[in-house]
């Protein structure tokens, strides 16, 4: 892992970079205003968070006219995410097929014991 | 809590005992994790698991065997690594605790040590072929995750 890779995580692990984040997927194109509106915390903190963001690549800015507008950088979201929500995924499986398998062999041990 | 540890939890209606041996005997092993398995059950005991349907062996090595309870090993994942030396930076950490729950077992599932693992993002992917969800979605699950919550599936 090198450093970009672990600013990366440090980015995302923040709540309220999480927030900004969930807020800008539902909404494109957000302004530091904006999401200032939308979330309980200051424009400036807003700002400062954007800026941590935009400095890993997850989230990319353009200026229209006198406004400075933010979205998510979907591929090097998915980069992190992905890998997550799939071991993730995979576990609720495995967990479910143990269950499966201990219980199977409770009562099939019963089932000989009677 | 770091961004990087999946925890799940479930309720199995069978002893602490049962569930042991299915985490840790390779046939049992290879019922639910790939399609076979060895392990040298003991501290710094090798294991392999192989996944047939993605032609993968991954090397692992096991961390703690305290029977009936505490289970853990560390495994390289998503690729061929048989034979490699199990590090911190080329492997997740993989705990099962089991704790009695009436006459059955509480079983809690913590991975961990994503955000140390090396390699270009191109290789910590690659096995996410076929992962049809979208980006949206799962931000929604890591910030689960990373908030710790647990999937109850009982």
């Amino acid at each position: 892992m090198d450093a970009a890779e672990q600013d990366l995580w440090s980015a995302i692990g923040d709540p309220t970079r999480k927030q900004l984040l969930d807020a800008m997927l539902s909404a494109p194109g957000a302004t530091a205003t904006s999401l200032a509106e939308e979330l309980p915390v200051t424009r400036q903190a807003v700002a400062k968070h954007l800026a941590i963001l935009e400095r890993v690549g997850l989230v990319e800015s353009r200026r229209a006219g006198r406004e400075v507008r933010f979205s998510v950088e979907p591929r090097r979201l998915e980069g992190a995410a992905a890998a997550m929500a799939h071991a993730a995924a995979a576990w609720d499986q495995r967990l479910a097929m143990i269950k499966q398998l201990a219980e199977a062999a409770v009562e099939k041990a019963q089932t000989s014991s009677r | 809590m770091t961004a990087d540890t999946i925890e799940r939890e479930i309720s199995i209606a069978a002893a602490p005992e049962v569930v042991w041996s299915i985490l840790t005997e390779a046939d049992q092993i290879a019922q639910w994790f790939g399609d076979e398995a060895t392990i040298d059950l003991r501290p710094g005991g090798a294991a392999t698991f192989t996944f047939k349907s993605h032609d993968v062996v991954s090397q692992a090595e096991v961390v703690t065997v305290e029977p009936h309870t505490r289970f853990a090993y560390r495994w390289i994942s998503g690729r061929t690594s048989l034979g490699e030396t199990v590090t911190e930076t080329n492997s997740t950490l993989v705990e099962f605790n089991l704790t009695p729950e009436g006459d059955g077992t509480r079983l809690r599932l913590v991975e961990s040590g994503f955000s140390k693992l090396e390699g270009s993002e191109d290789e910590n992917t690659a096995s996410l072929e076929g992962n049809t969800r979208g980006w949206s979605a799962e931000l929604g699950d890591l910030v689960e995750f990373a908030e710790g919550r647990t999937a109850v599936n009982a």
